[in-house]
């Protein structure tokens, strides 16, 4: 029977264990049998594999619903989440946080007269913390930014060079491995999921931190179906030409359609767009296909197919037997793609490597009697592995809403098992997020009882001027082209 | 168990790493170079401490290991999809790639509402599930295992991955190898010669090859040189008042010392750990569970694939092999070994039962649909010849210098050309795989023929009139080349036309009456499909072809050529598994 881990399991497990790891079963929200939407990836194609599993006597077709990098982004975005519903503060706990501050650039009613159109948000963007942004703590969003108060305001919080830059990024120049401390006071989540400063003062040679936390989702026994589209417009029955304006607009009046003929012979021209492409009119119902770059192994097809046949002449038989077998058919554009895929249950497995966590180390200057190097360490990655269980189950709490047409839902509690040496065989414990902050609580109590630096008010920076400019550019740009985004 | 064993597991099931070779391809089996190297990482990322750096460069000095993974049928590669990122070196939310055409807008990222450029990537993986692999080392000294063991296992526990970030991995210095119940597994081991994969190895110097490629010292050294020269120059310009002058040239001197001492230090970016040494590997046959017959030919088969050409009929058996041994022949030239040629070198035919390299055709036979085309052919060492001189003699016609299999062209008359390569390791199709013609390692009991057996002699009863003795004569011979492959006598001889395996032809192919020429009295026309007669030397007529099944008492392991055709490809045996009744 599984049990509740406290914290001095933990901190002795990431001292000397290998991992942390919970397998977790997960179904539809819809039920047990309800289609659900993989991902897409180039092409409309899902990334399938087989599996041997212990239920099943043959190999079963897998498809990947949630990947380790959007695995990563959603517990992030889960942090976020408690931090913004006051989970963590209700708790009485922090997590460090470094915020980009554009609400001041959203000024839709023109009242700041200091800013320019050049600078006014089209759209809203908020504040963008070291949780959202793709790349943490050493994000472009966050490099191209300033500190918004105190003694260094307006310093750029990176720069190319070390003295025009904020003390956080001239600490940040300085971290690696043996010396994670800075990174653990203002994004331990980076030491967690990953970090490569690439594009810091340092380039290509800037700090790297590889992810201790991988976590997927793969759809189990999966069959594959098809996704249909199709539109009856109420108010337009059939679908009419659509002609270019002068303007860059469309009609479909031939008087205000640009001429390329002459008056005798006129020749409109056509608009770039069909009707159905801009969501009007109606759209012939149809299947989901293939798109371009789609590649592999089609498995909406048949693996093989085969031909056997024997020649008969005037009813006599010819010794010529052949059979014709084809190979597993490929993905082309254009083709029937598969939408949707039942599955027997969905796999969910989250491994926190504890030897990743201790390859860091976190130098402070002033040990607390009696405390050696080695204490002060341990404290530092028992918060990081606490904060993997935290990330970790608050996700699954929240429900596995991975896209559209694809939530999931866990069948049981999160069970973990701290594994050691192999043959060592775990009781299992039962982890809540409730549970998992009060771990996270406790260990942070700890590390910062040794002595370690832990932020627990945000970090607030604003975004440069040249940011805020990019940002509005292709805020309008996206307005101009129909707000359809996208390459 | 002597030797050195290291283990690792892959916490999630799978391993992602990207062949060297090919960005859309997973790495497996799992190089060992490549695991050498996340030792290695674990070892500079933990303080390179002394002991544990002795363990890894004794390791480099142990040779190639054997590679112990999970069956391949159990291994599974994931679709390579391309996957779009991020990126962060470009902050651009949209792109503009020429400035006469219109802007494109890059997706927002998640709720936030800006644009990133992305580029696509690849993370091709295997799944492996939670079978745990080896590299093992056999000849390893047992007291330096024992001596660098201890250190050995602190960097196995301090390794966190074997390829991408996400090929989370455990590892550890086994006593034993140890896979979970009923898991089907395969040993790799090291053969230069005829090897079916390569893989980057490790070799003495590896360590500091690395240690050199990243060159963590040097850019430290720099950049504290780099540090104190800073220092010293803001304090030269802070350097003011009495004394100052004596003060600035003492810095300047500093300074000229400290800059000199920079100029010597190698303080290049890091190189990309590559490794240039490659090592082939090829799968190891199961060890049999226990004392079983075997023939004299070794159960590991040289196999060719069909890679061109057209779908050839069993029954054009002697044709391919013809011409296979023709190519093998013009190949080795003048310096024929006799293994190769089956002559000694005064030209004598060898004696004593002695066995040399045979040619098999490998027909897609047995099955409900099998129509018995050829799927390509093998090649058939007798057990004594070592693999080392097999490799010699015969790997560079089959595999270049890179470890890449040569096409080989077979020109077969008017049957056109057939085209075979060595075939690949993850080649599925049963024909292909050594098992389905020896049942190695279990053995099998009943065993048939896919060829026709071309009996050494000919019967003295009459097959029509003195059936029974003529059987018994017939099982005698089929008995006599049984023992002379090292076979025991089978128990039982079942003797037709017919093969037990579906797909195969007739021994002989039949005639018929040719009917309609009036002026061609007594001509017959073929009927049905069956094999050409094989040629005799000497002999008056054709030597009697027959299929057989034979019985033996207890399990044999092949692979079986019985009787006189067979280093051309007849009187080969496939095992019979089921009924032998027809």
């Amino acid at each position: 029977m599984a049990t509740t881990l406290d914290l001095k399991t933990l901190r002795e497990a990431v001292s000397k264990g290998a991992a942390a790891r919970c397998r977790v079963t997960l179904q539809p929200a819809g039920g047990v049998g309800t289609k659900v939407f993989p991902p897409t990836y180039s092409g409309a194609v899902y990334a399938v594999e087989k599996r041997r599993l212990p239920d099943f006597q043959d190999p079963v077709d897998c498809v990947l619903l949630d990947s380790v990098q959007s695995q990563a982004n959603r517990m992030e975005e889960a942090l976020q989440q408690a931090i913004d519903d006051g989970t963590f503060e209700r708790a009485g706990i922090s997590i460090p946080l470094i915020e980009v501050d554009f609400t001041s650039f959203w000024d839709p009613e023109k009242q700041n007269s200091d800013l320019t159109n050049e600078m006014r948000l089209v759209e809203p963007v908020g504040k963008v913390s070291s949780l959202q942004a793709p790349h943490r703590i050493a994000d472009a969003i966050l490099r191209e930014s300033v500190i918004a108060e105190g003694n260094e305001k307006g310093k750029p919080f990176r720069a190319k060079n070390e003295s025009d830059e904020s003390s956080y990024g001239q600490l940040l120049r300085r971290v690696s491995n043996s010396n994670a401390t800075t990174l653990f006071e203002l994004c331990p989540t980076a030491l967690l999921f990953g970090m490569w400063d690439s594009t810091g003062p340092k380039g290509g040679l800037g700090a790297k931190f590889e992810r201790a936390l991988v976590s997927e989702i793969v759809g189990v026994n999966a069959v594959y179906g098809v996704r249909t589209s199709s539109r009856i417009d109420p108010v337009i029955n059939k679908n009419p030409l659509l002609f270019a304006t002068a303007s860059g607009g469309w009609t479909v009046l031939e008087s205000e359609a640009i001429n390329e003929g002459t008056p005798e012979n006129p020749k409109y021209k056509l608009y770039e767009k069909k009707l159905s492409e801009l969501n009007l009119g109606n759209v012939t119902p149809s299947f989901g296909r293939y798109t371009k770059g789609a590649e592999g192994p089609d498995p909406l097809k048949h693996p093989q197919l085969s031909l056997d046949y024997r020649l008969r002449a005037e009813g006599q038989e010819l010794t010529t037997k052949q059979r014709f077998v084809s190979d597993w058919p490929e993905a082309k554009e254009g083709q029937i793609g598969h939408g949707g895929v039942t599955i027997t249950s969905a796999e969910q497995s989250v491994v926190i490597s504890f030897p990743a966590l201790r390859r860091l180390n976190f130098p402070i200057n002033n040990l607390p009697e009696g405390k050696s190097q080695e204490d002060v360490n341990n404290a530092a990655r028992t918060v990081l592995a606490a904060l993997g269980l935290c990330a970790a189950t608050l996700a699954a709490e929240a429900g596995l809403d991975l896209r559209s047409r694809c939530l999931l839902w866990p069948t049981a509690p999160l069970k973990w098992e701290l594994l050691r040496k192999p043959g060592d065989v775990d009781k299992g414990y039962e982890i809540s997020a409730e549970h998992a902050i009060n771990l996270l609580k406790e260990a942070v109590a700890a590390a910062t009882a040794v002595g370690l630096p832990w932020r627990e008010d945000p970090l607030t920076l604003i975004p440069t001027v040249r940011l805020v400019q990019v940002v509005v550019k292709s805020q309008e740009l996206a307005q101009k082209q129909g707000g359809e985004g996208g390459e | 168990m002597p030797g050195l064993t290291i283990g690792w597991e892959y916490l999630t099931g799978s391993c992602v790493a990207t062949d060297p070779a090919s960005r859309q391809r997973a790495e497996w089996p799992p190089h060992p170079g490549r695991v050498f190297m996340a030792m290695a990482a674990a070892w500079f990322e933990t303080g390179e401490d002394d002991a544990e750096g002795l363990a890894l460069r004794w390791l480099e000095k142990l040779g190639d290991p054997q590679l112990l993974l999970p069956a391949g049928h159990d291994v599974f590669p994931r679709k390579v999809v391309d996957v779009y990122v991020p990126v962060n070196d470009r902050a651009d939310p949209y792109d503009w790639p020429d400035k006469k055409k219109k802007p494109t807008i890059h997706m927002n990222l998640g709720s936030i509402a800006m644009g990133r450029v992305r580029q696509a990537r690849t993370f091709p993986s295997v799944w492996v599930g939670n079978i745990p692999c080896f590299l093992r080392w056999p000849n390893a000294d047992s007291t330096e295992e024992a001596s660098h063991r201890l250190a050995l296992d602190r960097v196995c526990g301090n390794v966190t991955r074997i390829g991408h970030s996400s090929s989370l991995v455990r590892m550890w210095v086994a006593d034993e190898v140890a896979f979970p119940q009923l898991t089907e597994t395969e040993t790799w081991i090291p053969d230069d010669g005829l090897a079916e994969f390569q893989a980057r190895r490790v070799s003495e110097g590896t360590l500091d090859l690395l240690d050199r490629g990243f060159n963590r010292r040097g850019r430290e050294a720099h950049q504290v040189i780099s540090g104190r020269i800073v220092g010293l120059k803001n304090e030269r310009k802070k350097t003011k008042g009495k004394g100052a002058q004596q003060r600035k040239a003492e810095l300047d001197v500093l300074i000229t010392a400290e800059e000199s001492q920079l100029k010597v230090i190698d303080a290049r970016d890091p190189i990309r750990p590559k490794l240039g040494l490659w090592t082939g590997y090829r799968r190891k046959e199961a060890d049999p569970p226990g004392p079983i017959a075997h023939t004299d030919f070794d159960t590991d088969l040289l196999i060719l694939t069909q890679s061109d050409g057209p779908r050839l009929p069993l029954a054009s058996t002697l044709t391919v092999m013809q011409s296979l041994r023709g190519a093998v022949m013009s190949h080795v030239g003048s310096d024929i070994p006799d293994w190769v040629s089956g002559h000694q070198a005064n030209g004598e035919p060898l004696r004593d039962s002695r066995q040399h390299l045979a040619y098999i055709p490998l027909p897609f036979v047995s099955s409900e649909f099998s129509d018995g085309h050829l799927l390509g052919a093998a090649m058939i060492f007798p057990r004594g010849v070592p693999r080392p001189e097999r490799g010699r003699v015969l790997g560079p016609l089959f595999v270049s210098k890179s470890g890449e299999p040569i096409e080989i062209e077979l020109t077969l008359g008017r049957l056109g050309m057939w085209t075979v390569r060595k075939r690949d390791w993850t080649e599925t199709r049963r024909a292909l795989i050594p098992e389905t013609w020896t049942a190695n390692p279990g053995g099998a009991k009943t065993w048939a023929t896919v060829t026709p057996a071309v009996l050494d002699r000919f019967p003295k009863s009459d097959p029509l009139k003195e059936r029974d003795a003529w059987q018994e004569e017939v099982a005698g011979i089929v008995a006599t080349a049984c023992g002379r492959l090292g076979l025991p006598a089978p128990i039982d001889v079942g003797v037709g036309t017919t093969s037990w395996h579906f797909g195969s032809p007739r021994a002989t192919g039949k005639r018929r009456p040719l009917r309609g020429h009036p002026n061609m009295s007594g001509a017959t026309a073929a009927l049905g499909d069956g094999f050409p007669v094989y040629p005799t030397k000497g002999a008056k007529g054709a030597r009697p072809q027959l299929h057989v099944c034979l019985q033996f008492a207890e399990p044999v392991v092949g692979p079986i050529l019985l009787c006189a055709g067979r280093f051309l490809g007849y009187g080969l045996c496939k095992p019979l598994w089921g009924d032998a009744n027809r």
